[in-house]
């Protein structure tokens, strides 16, 4: 058995321990055949009554990271701790820097200064083989699910699997039913390619294949963007359903309030960098969701009111 | 300025500098001809210095790891099997159109017309057979190679196999670099084969040239060194059309556009690549044979 194969066993019977737990105490809500979850919104109260996973030991922390394109700067000393088990939720304007941030994270972008740890490692000091096993503790959803257009779905999924495990075909196929089924996708989509599957449907197929490896923490770009409403809760439930079964920590980058509120124990706001005041933080709102709709700084209630008006401070 | 994870995996496009809104270009003094000079010396080592890194790269992976199972049969019929009918057709015409031009040229001297197969065969054996292959595949393949790598790139296929830690390297470039690396040489004969065979028709059934005489005369003026240079040549021009092409569509930025500057680069560079490549081989080949057989 391979290396590989062997940090990917311990990852599964580690996230399957994970998940075990995160079942026992928190009633899970399968979605339906049709996909459509029949859960209700989850209460804000709900999420506030697990104030341990807010605060446990940090297992990703970035420590001034600031990530620049020429002469722009698009994340500036950006500092910040994700306990183990968290949903976060990082919000934001278009442009701001939340995909460059989610990229950094799992190591698409290496920061110009700054560190990235995960589990008190510097990620960018680990060899290129190592960083490549600790990528598997990572799940990854694109913006645009990022499916591989030459695979039908069945082999997008089954890919991380092949790739990662010597599993005989029976299993893979059998595993590969199972994640879909979970997402609420039945076999009539195994046979299909990419270009044949609806927006939602690749989203949700790109969330399949993330998590084929069970992995510990997962980054979500934009999940909801370009999603009729019905959608975007189906895959907003599918992400909470995530984060609630498996215990998986959770980073989900958007810019909809409603995926916000829906996903989402602790939120942060990022600010466009330009239009920062000198010397002041990019990360302008950092706190439980609850708080959110108290925030005495204009720009965060400016930004969950979805209003532009006057309130904007547009310093160039 | 930031830099891209290794082997160029951000995927995020250099942004406008700020103060350059779109409805005010700022004024800009035009610069001097050293520092275009200098700007341009840069980009040249800075563009060549990562194409021997990426080169460096593909050539650790080929070393440290197997392809992965099924990506090695798919890569060698595209760019192997489907080259086939344009590589063959090619060099049939190709050696047709030699015996045309030389045989006017030849018929001029008495006695010069039984050297008509030795010109045409050496010619299209140690030069045209490899460097035209190598041409075609370049646009045929290197284009080819370039937008497909290049718009995975920009819908961000090549990150999500670094999600998934697979090194897309090792996965999406070692297959293609090996295939032009072992095929193009193949193909290279078959150039060879089909030139050879389109001179002959031409010079003995269009021409008359007696078929002995023809054979003969090549026979004694083209050795195995000749067709073992060709092929080396071919080797070394496999080698560089997979690495530049794949090069250009990994490191695509800006959509569809981006897409298409890939591929064009991809088959300019190669094309320049190639006959750069040519020069020096020549050179090389030529020195060594003179001290393996030095001339009485």
């Amino acid at each position: 058995m391979s290396q590989n194969e062997k940090v990917c066993q311990n990852s599964l019977s580690k996230a399957e321990g994970d998940a075990a737990g995160a079942i026992a105490a928190t009633p899970a809500t399968v979605p339906s055949a049709s996909g459509t979850s029949l859960e209700a919104a989850p209460a804000v109260a709900q999420q506030e009554s697990t104030p341990q996973r807010l605060t446990g030991p940090p297992l990703l922390r970035l420590e001034n990271v600031t990530v620049r394109f020429g002469a722009q700067n698009v994340l500036q000393d950006v500092s910040l701790e994700i306990p183990q088990g968290q949903s976060l939720a990082v919000m934001g304007e278009s442009g701001c820097g939340k995909t460059v941030f989610l990229k950094v994270l799992i190591g698409l972008i290496r920061p110009t200064s700054g560190r990235v740890l995960l589990d008190g490692v510097d990620v960018h000091r680990l060899s290129e083989a190592e960083w490549m096993r600790q990528r598997l503790r990572f799940g990854f959803v694109f913006q645009s699910a990022a499916l591989f257009d030459s695979m039908s779905v069945y082999e997008n999924v089954a890919f991380p699997l092949r790739q990662h495990t010597d599993w005989d075909e029976a299993t893979i196929r059998h595993r590969v039913r199972q994640q879909l089924a979970e997402i609420g996708l039945g076999e009539e989509v195994l046979a299909k390619y990419p270009a044949e599957l609806s927006g939602g449907m690749r989203k949700r197929v790109g969330l399949a294949r993330a998590l084929m490896l069970k992995p510990q923490i997962m980054l979500y770009d934009e999940p909801t963007t370009g999603l009729d409403p019905i959608m975007a809760d189906v895959i907003n439930s599918l992400i909470r359903q995530t984060h609630e079964r498996h215990g998986i920590t959770s980073v989900v980058v958007t810019h909809d309030l409603n995926t916000v509120r829906r996903v989402a124990q602790r939120v942060v706001m990022l600010y466009p960098h330009r239009r920062l005041k000198p010397g002041e933080a990019q990360i302008i709102f950092d706190g439980m969701l609850s708080d959110l709709d108290n925030t005495p700084d204009l720009r965060v209630r400016q930004f969950v009111l979805g209003q532009a008006g006057e309130l904007l401070h547009v310093r160039d | 300025m930031a830099q891209a994870a290794p082997e160029g995996s951000g995927t995020t496009t250099l942004p406008a500098v700020p103060g350059t809104s779109a409805g005010s270009p700022p004024a800009e003094a035009s610069p001097s001809f050293w520092a275009v000079i200098r700007e341009n010396t840069v980009a040249f080592v800075v563009f060549w210095g990562d194409i021997a890194d990426f080169t460096a790269r593909i050539v650790r992976w080929m070393a440290t790891r197997r392809p992965y199972r099924g990506t090695l049969l798919p890569n060698f019929y595209q760019i192997g099997v489907r080259s086939v009918p344009v590589i063959g057709t090619t060099g049939l015409f190709i050696g047709m159109v030699l015996a045309v031009q030389t045989y006017a040229e030849f018929t001029r001297f008495p006695g010069m017309k039984s050297w008509l197969g030795a010109a045409i065969n050496a010619s299209i054996i140690r030069e045209l057979g490899p460097v035209l292959a190598a041409t075609m595949l370049a646009g045929r393949v290197g284009s080819a190679l370039a937008a497909e790598l290049g718009t995975m790139r920009i819908t961000e296929q090549i990150d999500a196999l670094w999600c998934l830690g697979v090194n897309p390297i090792h996965y999406l470039v070692v297959p293609r670099f090996l295939a032009c690396v072992v095929l193009i040489p193949l193909l290279t004969v078959l150039a060879d084969f089909m030139g050879v065979l389109g001179g002959a028709a031409i010079s003995t059934q269009f021409f008359g040239i007696e078929s002995f005489e023809y054979w003969q005369v090549s026979q004694e003026k083209i050795g195995i060194w000749d067709i073992f240079c060709g092929l080396m040549k071919s080797t070394v021009f496999g080698a560089a059309i997979a690495t530049i092409s794949c090069h250009r569509g990994f490191h695509s930025t800006g959509g569809a556009e981006g897409v298409g500057r890939a591929a064009t680069d991809a088959f300019v560079l190669s094309f320049v690549a190639i006959l750069v490549l040519d020069f020096f081989l020549g050179l090389f080949f030529t020195g060594l044979s003179a001290i393996l057989w030095p001339r009485g």
